[in-house]
């Protein structure tokens, strides 16, 4: 018999990673000895630049019997794209089966209607529905090979849709065989995707992965090792462990150990282990995160928020956890040196922008290394998508034409939401300001000290943000613009574009943000570091600020001021920027702003009061930003300004070598292990008169 | 102090052009910035280990792929005839 050849097409997100889930479909497939002797599986891999038109002609070139293809919400318009190409070139187009979770409800369902190629859909898990199918395929390769598949929607001769067998599991993930050990996929380029279990047991309005899955089912830790050691021994660097909640059982700590054991015997060839951590995090994801670290593998770690507005927390049926708690595993974070981040979600039902922006200038204030903020997304499948109507949610296509070049499109742009009954688009358009402002203040440090030590006078954080985009916008602020005009330009240049801009990828967005903040165009056609010119930006933009509320005007607060922005500066996380052999300070500044964090970490003792409340069930999270600047001014004294008013001097490490790529946002979520290292080298106390004593 | 070794630089030379500068190594030079000037970034960084491994025989332990060793053509030369003479 002649083997019969099934297509498995992956179009990639940003990670250039083996196609793993369709791996484990092969796998699994391949247990049936007809299926292996019979069907020659060949994987057609793309990147996300590459364009519909060659995937199109890759498909068509391939004559399979059937093309298995992965429908995700980042590459469904590509799909999309590909199957109206081969309609239209009007060749016999080859048998399409979609699975995924961009197949559930009615986007699967408009995919059949849409396309006549596409025979069927798998919902829900893939395996048994990919096997079944292959045995039918062997037994009558022309005949239906769908209908009695588990797991499979299908049209039926009426065309109305058929869901005649879904929601089978696989109970123990150990049933599918290992594609990489099995020799299906090979162990790169990093990195690796990889599961260790399958299931969340959360509804969250906004999220699929709980839809239908709610019962969480595990691979063994003896197989999970066994793989490991075939990783290490092909020297993997990097994984993803796409887990819904890693952390969610108490064996994923033993799954850390023996990575981090493994590890330790190969020489460490494992760099970084990236996480979706068990939702309302607890001490044990703490724990896992120190084990990875200690094995030498970098992984950040997630403090999930996504909102701190109580509505949007009823509406999302995400509820966020307390402050108190909320601190408590910051500082614990800090204790054990893991990084950590948090999410942030612009867009949902229920938060209007002052609220949004509310709510960032609290999260902003628990001194979080990074905030992650991302527009909401309409995923199939999720209770937003399937009452996006009653929610009154309104995405992209409904309001701007798509004039989006494709390189700079969203994989989202057709589920993107851009208003709601509490938020216009315009509102949202300047959320998404936000969006870059906390980018480039918070996450790239470039003032996070500054905003504490501004306590003094009473400004926040959300002052230094209003100011910024007051500056952004053009508007009279009392800023030195033609001094910084590169700077200041460039800027104003790349908000306008991309904050303005509804369906530009959000991750182009702030990675763009990044490489303007580090790096300049030099003459010779490369870059040079831009340090130099941001700093001094940032030392003028501060001064304007307090000057525009008449406060830090004595010559003395200012030379202080200065020292925190420049010891801020030197701080922040830099690529490939090197630092000078010393630095000189006439305050002690290093002290300060140890000082600083540390009243913000260990706020929580004056939360007593809102811990007694938030047991009572009433949101706290607005209280934080005030008790932070309480405890702040009761630091900054006169007295305790002088007492550091003595010459010091710093040395400073740079830990981040290599630059992050272009389209890769990973930096953002292990910010705090890329930041500066402060040294001080000598501090002299004055005792009066500016004497050394 | 090892000698240079014109043959591995210019197999890098050609390597980084072709394949991270759009076939334009003009202006790219031995001691060029590769990471600071932004030829390189985190994945092309670990193509060039790649590149470097399976051309040169020579290997990098996990703590040697950094900015010392990747930083300019000079940089990686250095490092693999320092590791070819181990």
């Amino acid at each position: 018999m002649k083997r019969l050849k099934v297509l498995m097409l992956d179009l990639k997100s940003y990670y250039p990673s083996p196609a793993y889930q369709m791996g484990l479909m092969v796998a699994y497939a391949q247990k049936q000895p007809e299926v292996r002797n019979n069907v020659e599986f060949v994987f057609s891999e793309h990147s996300r630049e590459q364009p519909a038109k060659q995937i199109a002609q890759a498909v068509m070139a391939a004559n399979a019997d059937l093309v298995a293809i992965s429908n995700y919400a980042w590459n469904h318009k590509k799909i999309c794209d590909t199957l109206d190409i081969i309609a239209a070139s009007g060749a016999k187009p080859p048998r399409i089966l979609l699975g995924g979770p961009n197949c559930s409800g009615k986007v699967g369902e408009a995919m059949l209607e849409q396309y006549a190629m596409v025979e069927a859909l798998v919902e829900g898990e893939g395996e048994p529905a990919f096997q079944d199918i292959c045995l039918n395929l062997v037994d009558s390769p022309t005949q239906d090979i769908f209908a009695s598949a588990r797991n499979c929607t299908v049209r039926g001769e009426d065309g109305a849709v058929i869901r005649a067998d879904i929601g089978h599991r696989i109970a123990s993930l150990d049933d599918i065989p290992s594609p990489y050990l099995t020799g299906i996929l090979k162990p790169n380029p990093s990195p690796i995707f990889y599961e260790t279990n399958r299931g969340c047991p959360y509804r969250c309005s906004f999220c699929y992965w709980g839809n239908g899955n709610s019962k969480v089912y595990r691979m063994s830790t003896e197989r999970v090792k066994e793989e490991m050691e075939f990783f290490a021994e092909n020297r993997v660097r990097a994984f993803w462990i796409a887990d819904a909640n890693f952390g969610i059982f108490p064996s994923d700590a033993e799954i850390a150990e023996a990575m981090a054991e493994i590890n330790a015997r190969h020489g460490y060839p494992f760099r970084s282990v990236g996480v979706n951590w068990a939702k309302n995090s607890s001490d044990r994801v703490l724990n896992i995160a120190e084990i990875f670290r200690k094995g030498k593998m970098v992984a950040s770690t997630t403090i999930a928020l996504q909102t701190v507005t109580a509505e949007a927390e009823k509406q999302s049926k995400r509820y966020s956890m307390t402050p108190v708690k909320f601190m408590s595993l910051l500082r614990s974070a800090e204790e054990k040196d893991i990084d950590t981040y948090t999410d942030i979600i612009l867009g949902l039902p229920g938060e209007s922008l002052d609220e949004f922006i509310d709510g960032l200038d609290t999260v902003l204030t628990t001194g979080v290394p990074s905030v992650k903020i991302h527009q909401l997304v309409l995923i199939p499948g999720t209770e937003f998508y399937d009452s996006k109507e009653s929610f009154g949610l309104r995405i992209i296509p409904e309001v701007i034409e798509d004039d989006i070049p494709a390189e700079e499109k969203s994989d989202y742009f057709d589920c993107t939401v851009v208003s709601h009954p509490k938020m216009t688009v315009k509102e949202l358009t300047r959320g998404r300001y936000f969006m870059g402002m906390v980018h480039m203040m918070h996450n790239h440090n470039l003032g996070q000290l500054v905003n504490l030590y501004l306590s003094r006078y009473g400004l926040t954080g959300r002052a230094s943000l209003l100011f910024l985009e007051e500056l952004l916008l053009g508007r009279p602020t009392g800023f030195p613009e033609e001094q910084h005009e590169q700077v200041l330009g460039e800027l104003r240049q790349l908000f306008d574009y991309y904050a303005n801009r509804l369906g530009v990828d959000d991750n182009q967005y702030v990675m763009a943000l990044s490489f303007k903040l580090w790096f300049a165009q030099g003459e010779d056609g490369f870059r040079t570091n831009n340090a130099p010119a941001l700093h001094a930006f940032m030392h003028d933009f501060y001064q304007a600020l307090c000057d525009k509320h008449g406060c830090c005007q004595s010559e003395e607060e200012r030379k202080l001021l200065h020292e925190i922005v420049a010891y801020n500066m030197l701080i922040g996380p830099k690529p490939s920027w090197r630092p000078e052999a010393s630095y000189s300070f006439e305050y002690d500044v290093h002290t300060i702003a140890a000082d600083l964090r540390n009243t913000v970490m260990n706020v929580t003792e004056a939360l007593g009061p809102v811990k007694a409340r938030a047991i009572e069930g009433e949101n706290t999270w607005k209280d934080l930003p005030q008790l932070v600047q309480k405890n702040l001014q009761n630091l900054l004294t006169e007295a305790y300004l002088a007492r550091h008013h003595r010459p010091t001097e710093l040395s400073v490490k740079n830990p981040w070598g290599i630059p992050p790529s272009k389209n890769n946002l990973d930096w953002l979520l292990n910010s705090r292990s890329k930041h500066c290292v402060v040294q001080v080298e000598k501090s002299t106390q004055l005792v009066a008169d500016g004497v050394p004593a | 102090m090892i000698a240079v070794d014109n043959n591995v630089q210019e197999t890098l030379h050609g390597y980084i052009a072709e394949q991270f500068l759009g076939g334009n190594g003009g202006n790219l030079k031995a001691d060029t910035q590769l990471l600071a000037n932004g030829i390189l970034d985190s994945i092309s960084a670990l193509q060039v280990v790649d590149f470097v491994e399976e051309k040169f025989g020579v290997e990098f332990a996990a703590h040697e792929v950094d900015q010392d060793n990747l930083s300019s053509i000079n940089a990686i030369s250095s490092f693999i005839q320092s590791k070819q003479a181990a």
